[in-house]
């Protein structure tokens, strides 16, 4: 895969103009905060993605590529602001990148062939090549069912829970429709028993029933209830007058029945009203449970139809698989909310199934008082009706109507109209002034009544069986594909965990050898768990410290990388990722990117010195490749320590007679120089924990250290009898000592008064003087021909020389 | 690097659960045989199915039983 060869950034984020050549090797940026070095790796981010994601993430709010990408100078210009890499891939070709902020979307790639827009195509599907610390910690620290989701997401595996959620959504709504057909086939039961006037529902009981009255009309009866029998058939003559078919003793009951559900007898609290009751009254005492459950409708709704890569109703386009994760999150937040709901809803049940035998009844009471002429009394009636259906479909969304679902949930006839009483005792008056009908028209009408029960429960009964049996494919369906998916992440998950506690273990070999790790995907959740010193398995963030909780995060990013990625996971870019380890853990780290990932290029940030120096001592990076910044401004971007720079920038305080100025950066420079050389000649210096050096303890202990190095250079000459050798050294000894008398830094531990401190009061000429000094001074520490600084080699061990980059300055420190 | 696979052919994992899952489905009496038919002829085409494609699948029953 790609690796990143050249780098020129231009007006883009904290960076004006910056170009870096780091030959497709690693690179380390260290620099103290707001120094710009997050702004490098978003510039590589950007190329290869046209993304940043540091400014499209989480929290980054109105936060945009397009108006906050360019330099803030140039924020009305995204089309200055672009980044141009040179990349290489691994057959070897070679090509550029460009992309500007203007039209991220479309870069410039030379040459445009089949093999580079591939090459870019694949990184665009792996964006996880760029990491900052907060998105590694989430590996670690996020909640199981939010855990599944990232980690999915990073294995490109969200299809799978796409398809879990999809079964499991259809599962709950067969679920929800086979429990409505139930409802409604327990309805059409009691309406047919209540009919019948039997006490349960056999085949024996209604044929009992539907014989007794067909024997009265002289038809022949059923020896058995058959699915097309009509327990009707054979009734013939009808009477005239619409009066007499109607049952007076049935209806009559009926009217009773009504006047007792208005008049609250009929309705009796049971465990699941008062269940129901005590819910309500915790929406009522907290408005965010009841505001959060009032949009679960919402998000559950949404989920169903976010299906395609753009909004049904505006086609703007979405990023689907983030939509999706966003809306499980509230549903999943939710799930106390829909408790509450689910037992209101089953509290409202026992009362709907009365609501609407009662609104049945009102029904064909109405049709009752409109065949006697009381038409009014017909229209209230019918009103009560609708009254009911109304409540009826309210309460389905009960949240929003929390005064009627208590007042349904203890007494739904006080919903009723007033007037709907006095309607029914005028139809009851009527009702009783009608002649009891014979037993012939009787057993006729209960026939014909029994028919249309009968009818409808049957209808219920298909309904409910075919829910039923979708239901149970659904839940089937939902079982078989989350145990598949469940085994195979297992095995995927088993090569991750193993990967990730062998370079825990490997980090951590001081104290943790015995460490180990569970990755358990479970109901679209992922578990995970870690040992801790053998006292079982618990939470990473249980007992871990924030340091080795950032070492886990990075070890499961390498583990799931090298699963994803294999041998493609070949640019990795970490923004300052370890800034809890401690520096003996992260020497640990490097010795896992060299054994583990030796073809992979890291690009790191930090703003540890120490860390920066572990990377050059461990070879993780060369020392040409590490970039450091010394300060940052709005205008200039991102200053390195660099050499020339730095001494412009003093002339130019001199130039002005600021000598405090200049003498304060001619200090700061002199204090990072010697601190580097310290570190490249392995000078010796008291240790401190915690320790800051200044200028006047680390000069002397370069110069010691260096006087040392040619001390030993001249006995391994001389060992050698190579005299021009010591001659050489000689003369290198010899101007190094003069030179450094010039500074007057022997003096600084004699006395005080002779200080760098005191050179703000030197006139501008006299400062000139201590800047030749100094700039003399450390011109004898670097080759005259490549100009790096010479450094000890091994830069740990045994000594054997004191060199330079390009092998021109090369002194041999073994004696033979 | 070890000799694990890669999983950068991810939907090969996704083919390999969908291949189990429709085999597990397929000897389950709950699963009709034209609600796993309609399974098969859509997860031969693509490999994400929604909530509502479900729903249609299932509703395939009631058609052929």
């Amino acid at each position: 895969m790609i690796k990143v060869q050249t780098l020129h950034i231009e007006h883009f984020r904290g960076i004006r103009n910056l170009r870096l050549s780091v030959d497709g090797e690693n690179l380390a940026v260290r620099g103290p905060n707001g120094s710009g070095k997050s702004g490098i790796v978003d510039a590589i981010e950007f190329a290869l993605t046209g993304n940043i994601t540091r400014l499209t993430g989480t929290g980054s709010g109105a936060v945009s590529i397009r108006t906050h990408a360019p330099h803030v100078d140039c924020k009305d210009n995204p089309e200055k602001a672009k980044v141009t890499l040179g990349l290489t891939l691994p057959s070897g070709t070679k090509f550029t990148l460009e992309r500007n902020v203007a039209s991220p979307s479309r870069p410039t790639v030379d040459p445009d062939s089949d093999e580079t827009r591939a090459a870019l195509k694949y990184i665009l599907t792996h964006p996880e090549f760029s990491l900052s610390r907060r998105e590694i910690l989430k590996f670690v620290l996020t909640e199981a069912g939010k855990r599944a989701k990232e980690i999915q997401a990073l294995l490109k595996l969200e299809a799978i829970d796409k398809n879990r959620a999809a079964f499991q959504t259809a599962s709950n709504a067969a679920t929800r429709d086979a429990s409505s057909a139930e409802n409604v086939l327990t309805t059409a039961r009691t309406n047919l028993i209540s009919h019948l006037k039997i006490s349960e529902l056999t085949q024996e009981t209604v044929l009992s029933a539907v014989n007794d009255r067909r024997t009265v009309l002289g038809l022949k009866t059923y020896g058995e209830l058959t699915a097309d029998i009509k327990v009707s058939d054979g009734i013939t003559s009808e009477s005239s007058d619409p009066k007499k078919k109607i049952p007076r003793t049935d209806a009559i009951a009926k009217a009773d029945r009504i006047l007792a559900f208005v008049e609250g007898t009929l309705t009796k609290e049971t465990p699941q009203t008062k269940s129901a009751l005590d819910a309500v009254s915790r929406l009522e005492s907290q408005p965010d449970l009841l505001s959060s459950l009032s949009r679960q409708t919402l998000f559950e709704t949404g989920v169903e139809l976010v299906i395609d890569s753009a909004c049904p109703l505006c086609d703007d386009e979405w990023d689907q698989n983030k939509l999706l994760a966003h809306l499980r999150a509230k549903i999943e937040k939710n799930k106390s909310a829909v408790s509450v709901k689910t037992a209101i809803n089953t509290g409202l049940e026992t009362r709907m199934t009365l609501i609407r035998t009662i609104g049945h009844e009102l029904e064909q009471l109405s049709k009752y008082a409109t065949t006697l002429g009381l038409d009014s009394d017909a229209k209230t009636i019918l009103e009560g009706q609708s009254t009911l259906q109304e409540i009826e479909k309210n309460l389905n969304q009960s949240i929003d109507y929390l005064e009627k679902t208590k007042t349904a949930l203890r007494n739904p006839g006080t919903l009723l109209p007033d007037v709907l009483a006095v309607a029914i005792q005028n139809l009851k008056t009527e009702l009783s002034t009608l002649p009891d009908l014979s037993s012939a028209e009787a057993a006729k009408q209960f026939l014909t009544i029994a028919d249309e029960r009968l009818e409808s429960y049957r209808k219920a009964k298909s309904d409910y069986e075919m829910h039923k049996k979708r239901a149970a494919a659904a839940a089937a369906l939902l079982k078989h594909f989350t145990e598949s998916s469940e085994q195979k992440l297992s095995t995927l998950y088993d090569d991750v965990e193993s990967d990730f506690a062998k370079f825990y273990r490997d980090l951590n070999n001081d104290d943790e050898g015995g460490f180990s790790a569970r990755l358990e995907p479970q109901e679209g959740a992922l578990n995970f768990e870690v040992d801790f010193h053998g006292r079982g398995k618990f939470p990473p963030n249980a007992y871990h410290s924030e340091g080795h909780q950032d070492g886990m995060g990075l070890c499961l990013y390498f583990a799931l990388s090298k699963k994803l990625l294999g041998a493609s996971f070949s640019l990795c870019l970490l923004d300052d990722v370890l800034m809890s380890v401690d520096a003996g853990h992260r020497r640990e780290v490097c010795k896992l990117l060299r054994a583990e990932f030796p073809k992979t290029q890291f690009i790191l940030t930090t703003h540890d010195e120490v860390w920066s120096k572990q990377l050059t001592l461990e070879g993780i990076v060369k020392g040409k490749n590490l970039l450091q910044f010394r300060k940052w401004t709005v205008d200039d971007g991102p200053a390195a320590w660099d050499f020339g720079e730095v001494w412009n920038e003093i002339e130019t305080d001199l130039s002005g007679n600021d000598v405090s100025a200049a003498s304060q950066g001619l200090r700061r420079y002199m204090e990072f120089l010697m601190s580097e050389l310290a570190f490249k000649l392995r000078a010796v210096i008291e240790a401190r924990p915690g320790a800051t050096y200044d200028l006047g303890e680390l000069m002397p202990a370069v110069a010691a250290r260096y006087k040392d190095l040619l001390r030993r250079a001249k006995a391994a000459a001389n060992s050698w009898n190579q005299q021009d050798v010591v001659t050489s050294v000689a003369a290198l000894d010899d101007r190094f000592g003069r030179k450094y008398s010039a500074t007057n830094a022997e003096q600084w531990a004699v006395n005080a008064a002779v200080h760098y401190n005191e050179w703000a009061n030197l006139s501008p000429t006299d400062f000139r003087d201590v800047l030749k000094c100094f700039r003399e001074l450390i011109d004898e520490l670097k080759c005259t021909a490549c100009e790096g600084w010479f450094y000890a080699s091994p830069l740990k061990g045994a000594l054997d020389t004191v060199k330079c980059d390009c092998g021109q300055t090369s002194l041999n420190l073994k004696t033979r | 690097m070890s000799n694990q696979e890669s999983t950068s052919d991810e939907s090969a994992l996704l083919r390999d659960i969908l291949t189990d899952f429709l085999e597990r489905a397929s000897k389950d009496a709950a699963v009709p045989t034209h609600v796993l038919e309609a399974l098969q002829k859509h997860f031969s085409a693509k490999k994400s199915i929604s909530a509502p494609e479900v729903k249609a699948t299932l509703a395939t029953q009631e058609e052929v039983s």
